[in-house]
């Protein structure tokens, strides 16, 4: 053999050599992957166990959110109904109290008129008469001034409280805009669950329980609604409707002034009226 | 008579509410929970103005508002969109399909009464 050739000998016997200790390292590598895949098979057995029993709980957890929505809908219609029977009898109250007022006040203009006719027919002199008199007016008036001042106190209270109710009025939208939030986690529901199922059939072990989800795929709701009071919203409203429709919105009307309740009674009294005949104006339709 | 007002809202709350806003200023409501519901009863209203939302079942705000622009005895109704959404690109959309105001929720009450009482004259 020439020295070349076992050279090229010697390189195949290395590379040969190279490949064993590879092949050691390898089969370690095998073992340590079959002792890993051993243990990982229970272990995704437990997974897909457990994936499918929380999608079978998502038409339950739909359900009660569902449930959630009904009731706080209903619940909030409820209230509405007993704050505007409420503060038509707070009208009612301010109303008489008003007219209350305004006879008293027809009454002392009448006892002026009667108090001039008395002193025609009785005559200065009779001084017991005018000194009892003088004394009955002074209790008297000072009687009328408490009422007043009474009556004027309860006015005040009286529309603070209608005030109040229509805080209460305004803050029960809330209803409206928790209701669109959890019809989006309920559509969030949904998708989860339809991906889960899709991936339990990978496992092809564990069926989902059958279970219809109570989400109405009608349902409409906005993903961003939020409950704000701040009127930067609308204040973006308002100038895209500028923009759009080239009218100015109430701010630019009125200077950036809030719409009072009197800019709104000029225009109400300015409202022609409709010649129909308005059969539905008081109940509502379903 | 009154002037009548269609409320066109899917949430009863918001109708309720509405009811009670422009009842309080001697309008006549009747309302509709979507707006399917709204093209129904159109017809047999004399509706002076429309309030509707936009997110509704069978058939959104934008749709209704639509539709009642294309009809020629109701293209030139008052029509106000009151939503919660609040995108530009939604108000805009309202706006270029015919709307002539539009009004986020939740809303004030003066500003709705302001809104109807502008438009209605």
């Amino acid at each position: 053999m020439k020295s070349e050739e076992i050279r090229q000998l010697l390189n195949r016997i290395e590379e040969l050599k190279n490949l064993f200790t590879m092949q050691q390292q390898l089969s370690s590598f095998l073992e340590d992957l079959f002792s890993f895949l051993e243990e990982i098979i229970p272990l995704s057995r437990e997974l897909s166990e457990s994936l499918a029993e929380s999608t079978s709980k998502m038409p339950f957890a739909t359900r009660q959110l569902d449930n959630v929505t009904q009731a706080t809908e209903m619940a909030t219609t409820e209230i509405l109904t007993l704050l505007e029977e409420m503060m038509s009898k707070i009208e009612h109250m301010t109303d008489a109290l008003q007219q209350r007022d305004e006879k008293l006040s027809g009454y002392l203009k009448l006892e002026d008129s009667l108090t001039s006719l008395l002193k025609k027919v009785i005559g200065k002199n009779e001084t017991d008469f005018w000194n009892q008199f003088r004394e009955l007016q002074k209790q008297k008036k000072e009687l009328l001034n408490d009422f007043k001042s009474e009556n004027a106190t309860f006015v005040e209270m009286l529309n603070l409280l209608n005030d109040q109710a229509n805080n209460i009025m305004l803050a029960l939208q809330v209803q409206d805009i928790t209701a669109q939030q959890i019809a989006s986690v309920n559509h969030v529901l949904v998708n989860i669950k339809a991906r889960l199922e899709n991936l339990l059939k990978h496992f092809g072990e564990h069926q989902v329980q059958n279970a219809e989800i109570s989400f109405e795929n009608n349902t409409t709701f906005d993903p961003d609604a939020r409950f704000e009071f701040t009127g930067e919203k609308q204040k973006v409203a308002d100038e895209v409707i500028e923009t759009v429709l080239n009218t100015p919105s109430p701010e630019e009307e009125k200077r950036d002034e809030p719409v009072s309740a009197s800019d709104i009674d000029a225009l109400f009294n300015s409202v022609p009226s409709n010649n129909g005949d308005g059969k539905h104006d008081e109940k509502e339709e379903k | 008579m009154h002037k009548i007002v269609m409320v066109v809202d899917d949430s009863e709350s918001i109708r309720k509410f509405l009811m009670f806003a422009l009842r309080a200023r001697g309008l006549k409501v009747v309302t509709a929970k979507d707006g399917m519901d709204a093209l129904e009863k159109l017809p047999n209203e004399k509706v002076d103005l429309i309030i509707t939302d936009l997110n509704m079942p069978n058939m959104d705000g934008f749709e209704l508002v639509k539709t009642i622009r294309e009809n020629q005895e109701f293209k030139e109704l008052p029509v106000i969109i009151l939503s919660s959404l609040s995108d530009e690109r939604d108000i805009r959309r309202g706006l270029e399909l015919g709307a002539n105001s539009y009004l986020i929720k939740p809303f004030d009450q003066k500003r709705i009464q302001y809104e109807v009482a502008k438009y209605i004259n």
